[in-house]
C-alpha cells in the first residue's frame, strides 16, 4: 500500500486529527480489555466500533488511506460482533489490539515525519482472518438481533452498509438520550455526584463522535456544547445550578427534535440560540435573556414582560408578544435583541492551547513576583517601623497588601493552569499490565483509582517512566504464577493496585501488588554477592533499609533476566526520577502479602512554604512540609542514648542534630534556650536544634548551579524579603547525614 | 598609515584588568559580564575553600570565589575598592573578588607570551599567557581552570 502523505491542504488539521485520533485509541484499548475481561456488553461494541468510525471518518477526511484501510477492516471484522451475531473471540482481541497498535503507529508517524513508513498489510489481513476463522459458517441463527434494532436488515457479515449504520446511530441515540435525560434529572438531586457528571459527559462525547461522523452537523454542534459544559462541572470548574440545569434541558430538547427530525428525513430547528446559551452557561452560568435586557436596560416595566410571558404560549418570540401586547415598541425590542447578540458575540473561547514553554515563562516570573512581593512587605514593615503614622507610608502598606493578595491569587491561577489529571499517564498501564500477562503467562488484574488527581504537568511527565518500572516489577517479581498462588490459598490472577490521591501538599501515588512479598533476608544476600556493600553491613541492616537495596545501582533479583524486567536499570530510574522530583519513595512488604511501593511527590516545584531558623549569625530555610513540629528545649531535657543526644518527646526518643555542627557554622555564642524542629520524612524522625526561629516565608527554590549543586544537605538556595540569599535545607539528606553520625547500635 | 595596516592583520584582544595583592591580572572582556561592588555573601557549607559564597544578583542567585583565597594568598579586609567580577563561562555565571578593577586595555595578540616558569605567586596552570606592557606585566588567567571546571578540582567531599 502506497504511504500516507500529509498534503498542504490538511496540515493545519492535523493536530486536532492526531488528538481526536488518540481520543479514540485509548477509549478504543480501554474498551478492548473490558471486552477480554469479559464484561462482555452490547454498549461496549458499539462505543468500539465507534471509535474506529470516527478514526476512519476522519482519515478519510484527511486522505489517510492506510489509516482508513486499517480501521475499516476492524469495522468489518466488528460488525457482526457489534449485532450479537458473533461472539467476541481472543483471536478477534488479539486482531484488534494489533490493529489498534499500528494505527497507533500510523498516527505517531505522520504527526512525526507527515508520511506513514508502517505497512498496515499484515495487521489487516490478521484481521480478516480472525473475523473469517471464527466465523461458524453463513447460516449463523444463534442469537436474534436485539430488539431495539428491529429495523436493521440480517447482515451476511461482508461490511456494513450506510443505512444501516444511520439506522443504528439512531439506535443508539435514543437510547443514549433516554439514558441523559434520566441521569439529567438525578443530577438535580445530587449535583456533585461526578461519576454521574462523567457518565453524562461521555454520553454527550459519544453522541457528538457518532453524529459528527455521519455528518448531522447541528447534532454534534449541539452535544459537543453539552459536553464542554459538563467537562466543566466534572472538573468542578462551574456547578450545576438550577440555571445551568436549564440551558441544558433546553439543549437536549432541542437534541429531541433534531433526531426526529433527521430521522424522518428533514431540516431540523435552528440551534443557533441553543448554542448561543449554552456557551453563555459555560461562561457565566447563567445567560441573560431578552427580558431581563429589556427592563434593565430600556426601562421596560418589569410587569409587562411578566404578562407577555405568561401569554407566550404559542412559542412565539418575547419580542413579538411585546409589541404585540403594545407593551413596548418594536423599536425598543429590536435594541434589546441587538445589545444582546452583542454580549453573545463577545462570550470568548473555552480553551486555548497553550505552549507549555509560555507557561513556563509564566511560572518563573511569577516565582519572581513573589520574591519581590516579600521584599516589597519588608521594606514595609520597615518604613511602618521609622515613620509610623505618615500617610504615605499608610498608602505603601495598602498597596503592599493589596500586591500581596493579588500575588498570591495570580500564583494559585498559574499554577492552576498547569495541572493535569494524573489520569493521562495512568491511561496505558491497562494495555500494558495486559500484555505483562500474555508474556509471563500469569493472571493478572489491574485496580486504578485517583485517576482525577491533579498535578503539576511537569511532575506528570517525570512520573510516567518511574510508574512502569514500578508495575512491571510488580507483574514480573511480585505476581506469583498462577500454580505457586493457588498453591498459597491466593486467587489465580494477582492484582495490580494503581492509586494517586492528595496529601497536604503532596501527592501520593502507590504501587500495590498481592504477590509474594520482598524477603529482607534474600536481598541482603543478593546485594553481597553483587558487591553492593560488605556481609557486615548487611547484617546491620534493619528490613525497611533492606527494600532499600533494590534502588543500588545493577542490583536485580530477578533469577533470569527476562525481557520483562531484571537488567537492574527499572528501580534505579524509579529513584533518580523521583529524586530530581524532591520525592519520597517508601517501600513496605510483608512476605506472602504483597508488596507496596509508595511515591511521594511535592505538589509544586517552584515555589514553597519553608520555615526560615538562625543559626548563629546564619538564617536558613526548612521546607514546611517536612517539619512535624517544633519545641523550645532547656539543655537539661537533651540526653545521650548510645552516644547520641536524642529529646525525649512525649512517647517518642528523637535523635537530635546540630545545625551548627551540620552545616560547619563558624563558631558563635550558643543561646540559652534553644529549639528544636522535628523534621521528617516516612517514617524517619530527627529534631534538628537550631538558635532561634524566624518565621514562615514563600520561598522560590533557585539552583546554586551546576559549581555547587552538590553541596551536602542543601537543596537549593532563595531570595528572602530582605534581599539576602538563605539556603533551602534538603531534609532527605540531613536526615541521612543523621544517620550516619550516629553510631551504628552494634557498638553499644 | 602603518599603525593601521599593523591592526589589521593581527587581532586586537580587549581585556579587563584587575588588581590582588601587587600583581595585575587580565580577562578577555567577552567573558566578563559585569562588575560590582562588593555585596553580601551568604555563606555555603562545605564548599571549597576559595568560595565565599552564593550571592543575589538581581535576583538570580550565582557563586562567588574570593581569587586570594584560590592563589593561596593571606585573606584582606574587603574595601570600598573591592569589586566583584561576574563572568559568564559556557552556562555558568560566576563572581571573582578581586582586591580592585583598573581599567580595559586594548592589547594586541602578538603581545601576547606564553607563561614563564615562575609568575609571583600564582600556579602556572591557571595562566594562560602573560603581556608584557611597557611599563608592568599583565598575567592572562584560565577562568575555565581557575574554576577546575574541567574536573581537576571537586568539591570536597563531606565528611561528619
Amino acid at each position: 500500500m502506497e504511504p500516507d502523505r500529509v498534503s498542504p491542504e490538511v496540515a493545519e488539521l492535523l493536530p486536532d486529527y492526531v488528538a481526536d485520533a488518540r481520543e479514540c485509541l485509548e477509549r478504543a484499548a480501554e474498551i478492548l480489555l473490558a471486552l477480554e475481561r469479559g464484561e462482555d456488553d452490547p454498549e461496549l461494541r458499539s462505543d468500539l466500533y465507534r471509535q474506529m468510525h470516527v478514526i476512519k471518518g476522519g482519515a478519510g477526511l484527511m486522505g489517510f488511506r492506510t489509516v482508513e484501510a486499517v480501521t475499516h477492516a476492524a469495522e468489518t471484522a466488528l460488525g457482526p460482533v457489534k449485532r450479537g451475531e458473533r461472539p467476541f473471540t481472543p483471536a478477534l482481541a488479539a486482531g484488534l489490539l494489533r490493529a489498534h497498535d499500528v494505527i497507533a503507529t500510523l498516527i505517531n508517524e505522520l504527526e512525526a515525519d507527515g508520511q506513514t513508513r508502517t505497512d498496515p498489510g499484515p495487521a489487516i489481513n490478521a484481521l480478516e482472518g480472525a473475523a473469517r476463522g471464527e466465523e461458524p459458517g453463513p447460516a449463523e441463527t444463534e442469537p436474534a438481533p436485539s430488539p431495539a434494532e428491529p429495523s436493521a436488515p440480517p447482515s451476511d457479515g461482508s461490511g456494513a452498509g450506510d443505512d444501516e449504520v444511520i439506522q443504528e446511530f439512531f439506535v443508539e441515540a435514543w437510547e443514549l438520550m433516554e439514558e441523559l435525560e434520566q441521569d439529567l434529572v438525578s443530577l438535580e438531586e445530587s449535583p456533585d455526584d461526578t461519576e454521574l457528571l462523567n457518565k453524562i459527559f461521555r454520553a454527550a462525547h459519544t453522541l457528538k463522535g457518532s453524529s459528527s461522523f455521519l455528518g448531522f452537523d447541528a447534532i454534534s454542534r449541539v452535544t459537543h456544547r453539552i459536553e464542554d459544559v459538563f467537562n466543566k462541572l466534572r472538573r468542578g470548574e462551574t456547578v450545576a445550578s438550577g440555571e445551568v440545569m436549564d440551558v441544558v434541558l433546553e439543549a437536549v430538547d432541542r437534541l429531541r427534535r433534531l433526531l426526529e427530525a433527521a430521522q424522518a428525513g428533514r431540516p431540523g430547528p435552528a440551534v443557533d440560540d441553543v448554542l448561543r446559551v449554552l456557551s453563555e452557561a459555560l461562561e457565566t452560568g447563567r445567560p441573560k435573556r431578552l427580558g431581563e435586557i429589556l427592563v434593565e436596560q430600556e426601562g421596560v416595566p418589569p410587569e409587562a414582560v411578566e404578562k407577555a410571558l405568561e401569554s407566550q404560549k404559542e412559542g412565539k418570540p418575547l419580542g413579538q408578544v411585546l409589541v404585540e401586547q403594545k407593551a413596548v415598541s418594536s423599536e425598543v425590542v429590536e435594541r434589546g435583541l441587538a445589545r444582546q447578540r452583542q454580549m453573545r458575540r463577545a462570550a470568548p473561547e473555552q480553551t486555548v492551547r497553550v505552549d507549555v514553554e509560555r507557561l513556563d515563562t509564566l511560572m518563573n516570573l511569577v516565582g519572581e513576583l513573589v520574591l519581590a512581593k516579600n521584599r516589597l512587605a519588608r521594606l514595609r514593615a520597615e518604613a511602618e517601623e521609622r515613620w509610623s503614622g505618615e500617610k504615605l507610608v499608610e498608602a505603601l502598606a495598602e498597596t503592599s497588601a493589596q500586591v500581596d493578595l493579588v500575588a498570591s491569587d495570580l500564583q494559585l491561577a498559574v499554577m492552576k493552569t498547569r495541572l493535569v489529571p494524573i489520569g493521562k499517564v495512568f491511561r496505558k498501564f491497562p494495555r500494558m499490565v495486559r500484555d505483562l500477562a500474555r508474556s509471563l503467562g500469569k493472571g493478572l488484574r489491574l485496580e486504578v483509582e485517583g485517576e482525577g488527581t491533579e498535578l503539576d504537568k511537569s511532575v506528570v511527565e517525570v512520573i510516567g517512566d518511574p510508574l512502569v518500572h514500578l508495575i512491571r516489577n510488580a507483574a514480573d517479581h511480585g505476581v506469583e504464577a498462577p500454580e505457586e498462588r493457588e498453591r498459597a490459598g491466593k486467587p489465580r490472577d494477582g492484582v495490580i493496585r494503581l492509586s494517586a490521591r492528595h496529601e497536604g501538599n503532596h501527592i501520593v501515588v502507590e504501587v500495590a501488588d498481592d504477590g509474594r512479598g520482598m524477603d529482607p533476608e534474600r536481598l541482603k544476600a543478593k546485594a553481597v554477592e553483587r558487591g553492593v556493600l560488605s556481609a557486615q553491613d548487611a547484617a546491620a541492616l534493619s528490613p525497611k533499609e533492606a527494600f532499600n537495596l533494590v534502588f543500588a545501582p545493577g542490583f536485580s533479583t530477578a533469577e533470569k533476566v527476562s525481557n520483562v524486567s531484571g537488567r537492574g536499570v527499572g528501580m534505579d530510574v524509579v529513584r533518580t526520577n523521583i529524586q530530581q522530583l524532591n520525592g519520597l519513595i517508601e517501600i513496605t512488604s510483608e512476605p506472602g502479602q504483597g508488596t507496596k511501593v509508595e511515591l511521594r511527590i511535592p505538589l509544586t516545584l517552584a515555589i514553597i512554604q519553608a520555615l526560615l531558623v538562625r543559626c548563629g549569625p546564619e538564617v536558613y530555610a526548612i521546607p514546611l512540609v517536612s517539619v512535624v513540629e517544633t519545641v523550645r528545649v532547656e539543655p537539661e531535657q537533651v540526653k545521650p542514648l548510645d552516644g547520641v543526644p536524642v529529646l525525649r518527646l512525649r512517647e517518642q526518643v528523637v535523635p537530635l542534630v546540630y545545625l551548627g555542627r551540620l552545616l560547619a557554622v563558624p563558631p558563635h555564642d550558643r543561646s540559652p534556650r534553644e529549639y528544636v524542629v522535628v523534621i521528617g520524612l516516612a517514617e524517619k524522625r530527627v529534631g534538628v536544634v537550631v538558635d532561634g526561629l524566624l518565621g514562615e516565608e514563600e520561598v522560590v527554590i533557585k539552583s546554586l548551579g551546576g559549581y555547587l549543586s552538590e553541596t551536602p544537605a542543601v537543596a537549593g538556595a532563595t531570595i528572602l524579603g530582605d534581599g539576602r540569599v538563605t539556603l533551602i535545607l534538603d531534609v532527605n539528606q540531613v536526615l541521612e547525614l543523621a544517620g550516619k553520625t550516629a553510631p551504628p547500635r552494634a557498638a553499644a | 598609515m602603518s599603525d593601521n595596516a599593523n591592526t589589521l592583520d593581527q587581532e586586537i584582544l580587549q581585556l579587563v584588568t584587575f588588581r590582588i595583592d601587587e600583581e595585575e591580572f587580565g580577562v578577555a572582556i567577552l567573558e566578563v559580564r559585569e562588575i560590582n561592588r562588593m555585596m553580601e555573601v551568604t555563606r555555603v557549607p562545605h564548599a571549597p575553600g576559595f568560595v565565599e559564597g552564593v550571592v543575589n544578583l538581581r535576583g538570580q542567585v550565582i557563586p562567588v570565589v574570593d581569587l586570594r583565597k584560590r592563589f593561596g594568598l593571606p585573606a584582606r579586609e574587603h574595601d570600598r575598592n573591592t569589586r566583584i567580577v561576574v563572568v559568564e563561562l559556557t552556562d555558568k555565571v560566576v563572581g571573582f573578588i578581586v582586591d580592585a578593577v583598573n581599567e580595559v586595555l586594548r592589547v594586541p595578540s602578538s603581545l601576547v607570551e606564553p607563561p614563564p616558569p615562575i609568575v609571583g605567586s600564582v600556579d602556572r596552570q591557571y595562566i594562560e599567557g602573560v603581556v608584557k606592557l611597557e611599563d608592568r606585566l599583565l598575567i592572562l588567567l584560565n577562568l575555565h581552570k581557575l574554576l577546575g571546571t574541567d574536573e581537576s578540582e571537586e568539591l570536597r567531599e563531606f565528611e561528619p
